[in-house]
């Protein structure tokens, strides 16, 4: 490289760090107004407790209301995914569920397809708050090419307790 | 100036060009991806667990066009220094914030071209960014060069 270093004198460099606060500035602007417009726009303060963000993860997948699925119990239709590991699973089964973690899939993706053809309705427990596991259980079958599926959000507790529909923090404004 | 000193700043100034188009590029479709959809970008930066949950919206609000204003003044060539030093700035603060993520072995997705279905982060994005860091230091520091010698407007 040749020449000296350009930019290094302190009114050069003042007039740099001027043009920068001034697109910074005119940024934060235009974000604000566009923000406000925007029919996607979002709320300066969000809602990023755990329960938010787990509706945001299961905001495209078919979640299954608590009472579908006392009704699907009572008739015999449900079979219940616990996406926990096993360890975990061994230790406070739901009576009735399979143990189906996401590495699982690949074995188990033809008995699933088995089970739905035959009128059973697939139910992916919630293994907590935040349904890490549940969510990539989902998504995992999903990308198998399955979704005849749900997701139950409070198979957390291993009971299908009623939902309290937490509202999801990146949502756009109503 | 001799001929082998001319052709040498022809070149170094044709890679300041071609340095400040690709980078205003790169941040003014990084930024745009992300303004079409700020709540998977919220989401991404909420990830990466690096900011209290109260700036986490501020932040998607605003980081998608400090990145579209940016790379839209680098390849209009308007506030070139500004711009690459802001430029320059975001992309040590993404740096630092892949090294901790990687530090920290979060399975996370980059959120860096997309607010969603971008790949994990691995050690070639850090590459990556280091790349366009490099090219950013270039740029603050040479762009009145960029057009054969030609001043910009600083």
């Amino acid at each position: 490289m040749t020449g000296r270093v350009p930019g290094l004198n302190m009114g050069k460099m003042k007039k740099i760090a001027s043009q920068a606060a001034l697109l910074i500035l005119g940024s934060v602007l235009a974000a604000t107004a566009f923000n406000a417009v925007s029919p996607s726009g979002l709320p300066w303060l969000g809602d990023w407790s755990p329960e938010a963000v787990a509706g945001l993860y299961l905001e495209d997948l078919n979640e299954i209301a608590a009472d579908e699925v006392l009704v699907l119990e009572r008739e015999g239709l449900l079979v219940f995914l616990d996406p926990r590991d096993p360890v975990f699973y061994s230790v406070d089964p739901l009576p009735g569920s399979i143990n189906v973690t996401p590495r699982d899939v690949p074995a188990m993706i033809d008995e699933l397809r088995i089970l739905a053809g035959a009128g059973m309705k697939i139910v992916i427990l919630c293994d907590g708050v935040r349904c890490t596991r549940g969510v990539e259980l989902a998504r995992v079958l999903e990308n198998s090419g399955f979704r005849d599926f749900g997701i139950f959000r409070n198979g957390g507790t291993g009971r299908p307790e009623k939902t309290d529909g937490a509202s999801a923090p990146g949502k756009a404004k109503a | 100036m001799n001929r082998a000193r001319r052709v040498r700043e022809k070149w170094f100034a044709a890679a300041l060009l071609v340095f400040r188009l690709f980078l205003g590029g790169v941040f003014l479709y990084s930024g745009a991806t992300k303004i079409i959809d700020p709540g998977g970008f919220a989401l991404s930066v909420y990830h990466y667990q690096l900011l209290p949950d109260v700036l986490v919206n501020p932040m998607a609000i605003i980081l998608p066009w400090v990145e579209v204003v940016c790379g839209a003044a680098l390849i209009l060539r308007w506030w070139v220094g500004g711009a690459s030093l802001v430029v320059t700035g975001l992309l040590l603060v993404f740096l630092t914030a892949l090294v901790i993520t990687l530090v920290r072995g979060l399975d996370i997705s980059c959120g860096c071209f997309s607010a969603t279905g971008e790949g994990k982060i691995s050690w070639w994005y850090l590459l990556r960014d280091f790349s366009l860091f490099a090219m950013g230091v270039l740029i603050l520091l040479f762009h009145d060069r960029d057009t054969g010698g030609q001043p910009a407007q600083a």
